[in-house]
């Protein structure tokens, strides 16, 4: 099958820098990519590269299957929506949405029919007459939406599109890109930097540092095996655990600090005394006050979201910080000392030296 | 009055009213459309010496006119643009555009790069992007250097009065001419005056509309 957009050993040097380091990508036609990454990894030069914005220092971009590498923006057969929206301020709505089709000078019904759907589509035919500046973010969020749809392009591409907008608007817009996703079909390449985004969004994730591809997976496989420290470490909210410790016995974690002794769900073959980073979501730490609590942990803040409690503190003697989310209101544990089990399926054991997730 | 019509209807008033005119709307234009494609070019295309031409542009612009005269006079006598309102124009339009050039420079920079980028994925090539997107947002600013441009051509004296003669003169040298030897005739002389200020006036006030503020606001999130 065609892919939807190919990336081949794609590279990007700005002078010296080497900003996108020789990545492979390959979305299905159809399929609904996301990029996340921290800021400055990247995510903007590539998406600008599949866009014909930015030149290709090295590699190929394939677009349904023809090699695009070379040409043209407005001949790759693409639409892209900026983060700013860059609606054109001198034209109404309705010209910010015709303008690619009375430059291709398509047939004047043809562009009213197609204006007009896209306007019904987004809930913004009211909107028709109106300059941009006349218009709330929300409503330009769509317009510029409506102008990408309106040129029925292969592949829809998104630079932080929502992330203008507050943080109530947003939630609403994502659940209608995703049902615009649904109902279009069209592959799409996603930039955020919010993983609530990527993970709500995407058939798949690309986890992006520093310009190389570090785990491309499903939501769940990104968020239950995360290929390496990184990905755990950016995937998930509150964020992973990660404590310094080393390998006993194959299947246990002992924690240099606290002499704490962790079972880990799967052994590590011949990995005795090997040093890792244990991580733990803080999901997989639960309150036990009983005797047999594996952690003794110095709570310092207790932040009550609702239908959980966030406690930010440091192992017991020790200064490692760690964060554990429990179910229900527990404000109250605030400032005082706790015991903690551990959920096995939230555990994670990272290689110290590579940073490889040694059991899934 | 009688002023007035003695001043209108010397058979001479025409044709320098025209010289005036010619200058003053041909050096305008000129020197806008050169001036919006340097500032174009200064503002997105990065090339060795960019920072310096955009400075020294402007401080070209603090040498008075009279300093250049002479050497102008020499330079043009050379080339025969003497006694033409071709020779006028040319230095009005030099004198014009390092200042017209400095102020759309930063109209150009107003105007976010997105909306370009927007319109090379629509379809645009580079010219039509420039003429589609990048005149329109800058509109206020051509207009305000339009009217810079237009009052100094219409009331500049020292240059038109060296490089004019009987044929090609402008009104303001016609108006020094009212100062005589045996006398300054101040009816006609006020007269011509106050005809010489309304063009550019109404120039102005036509102008002016264009110079709306805030034309690129909701190009981005504001
Ligand atoms: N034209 C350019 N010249 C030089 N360096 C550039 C240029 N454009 C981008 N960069 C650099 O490339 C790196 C990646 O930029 P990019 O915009 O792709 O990051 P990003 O992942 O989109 O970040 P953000 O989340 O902040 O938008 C940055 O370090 C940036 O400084
Ligand atoms: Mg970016």
């Amino acid at each position: 099958m065609i892919a939807g957009v190919e990336l081949i050993n794609v590279t990007k040097r700005f002078g010296e820098n080497t900003i996108v380091d020789s990545i492979s990508l390959s979305a299905a036609a159809g399929e609904f990519i996301v990029l996340v990454g921290a800021s400055g990894c990247g995510k903007s030069t590539i998406l600008r590269m599949i866009a014909g914005l930015e030149s290709v220092t090295k590699g190929q971009i394939m677009i349904k299957g023809r090699d695009v590498t070379q040409v043209r923006p407005d001949e790759r057969d693409i639409a892209m929506v900026f983060q700013n929206y860059a609606l054109y301020p001198h034209m109404s709505v309705a010209e910010n949405m015709s303008f690619a089709l009375t430059l291709t000078r398509t047939p004047k019904d043809e562009i009213k029919r197609r204006v007009g759907e896209a306007a019904r589509i987004l809930g913004i035919e009211q909107l028709l007459e109106r300059k941009p500046k006349a218009l709330s973010g929300g409503q330009r969020q769509r317009v510029a939406m409506g102008r990408a749809i309106v040129r029925e392009p292969s592949v829809f591409l998104f630079d932080e599109p929502l992330s203008n907008l507050d943080a109530k608007l947003r939630a609403q817009m994502r659940v209608e890109l995703a049902l615009l996703h649904k109902r279009l079909g069209k592959t799409t390449v996603y930039v955020t930097h919010d993983q609530v985004e990527a993970m709500t969004l995407a058939d798949r994730i690309v986890i992006l540092d520093r310009g190389a591809i570090q785990q491309i997976g499903s939501p769940a496989e990104v968020f239950n095996r995360p290929r390496n420290v990184f990905v755990a470490g950016f995937i998930g909210s509150p964020v992973m655990n990660m404590l310094k410790g080393y390998i006993v016995e194959e299947d246990n974690v002992e924690l240099p600090d606290t002499g704490a002794r962790i079972k880990l769900p799967v052994p590590v073959r011949g990995a005795t005394g090997k040093p890792v980073v244990l991580g733990i979501r803080p999901q997989g730490l639960i309150l036990n006050e009983g005797p047999d609590a594996v952690l003794h942990m110095q709570v310092k803040v207790a932040e009550y979201l609702g239908t959980e409690t966030v406690l930010n503190g440091t192992l017991a003697n020790s200064d490692e910080a760690v964060t554990s989310s429990l179910n229900g209101e527990h404000g109250g544990l605030a400032g005082k000392q706790i015991g903690l089990s551990i959920d096995p399926a939230h555990v994670h054991v990272f290689d110290a030296g590579t940073g490889l997730n040694l059991i899934h | 009055m009688e002023n007035y019509r003695d001043v209108i209807f010397d058979s001479s008033f025409g044709r320098y009213l025209v010289n005036s005119l010619i200058v003053g709307i041909v050096a305008t234009l000129i020197t806008l459309l050169l001036g919006c494609m340097a500032a174009y070019g200064l503002a997105r295309f990065s090339f060795a010496g960019r920072k310096t031409i955009a400075y020294t542009t402007l401080m070209l612009r603090t040498v008075p006119l009279a300093v250049i005269a002479v050497p102008v006079f020499m330079i043009w006598s050379d080339w025969r643009l003497t006694n033409s309102l071709l020779g006028l124009i040319l230095l009005y339009v030099a004198v014009n555009l390092p200042f017209t050039i400095w102020l759309l420079y930063g109209f150009v920079l107003q105007v976010p790069v997105e909306l370009e980028e927007a319109a090379a994925i629509d379809g645009c090539r580079p010219w039509k992007i420039f003429l589609r997107i990048v005149l329109p947002l800058i509109r206020p600013g051509l207009a305000a250097a339009a009217i810079f441009t237009f009052r100094i051509a219409w009331n500049e004296f020292i240059l038109a009065l060296v490089l004019t003669d009987r044929s090609t003169r402008t009104l303001p040298v016609a108006a020094s001419l009212f100062v005589t030897d045996i006398g300054v005739e101040w009816g006609k002389l006020m007269a011509l005056a106050s005809l010489i200020a309304l063009p550019p006036l109404i120039f102005t006030f036509l102008a002016a509309r264009q110079v709306i503020s805030g034309l690129t606001a909701g190009a981005v999130k504001g």
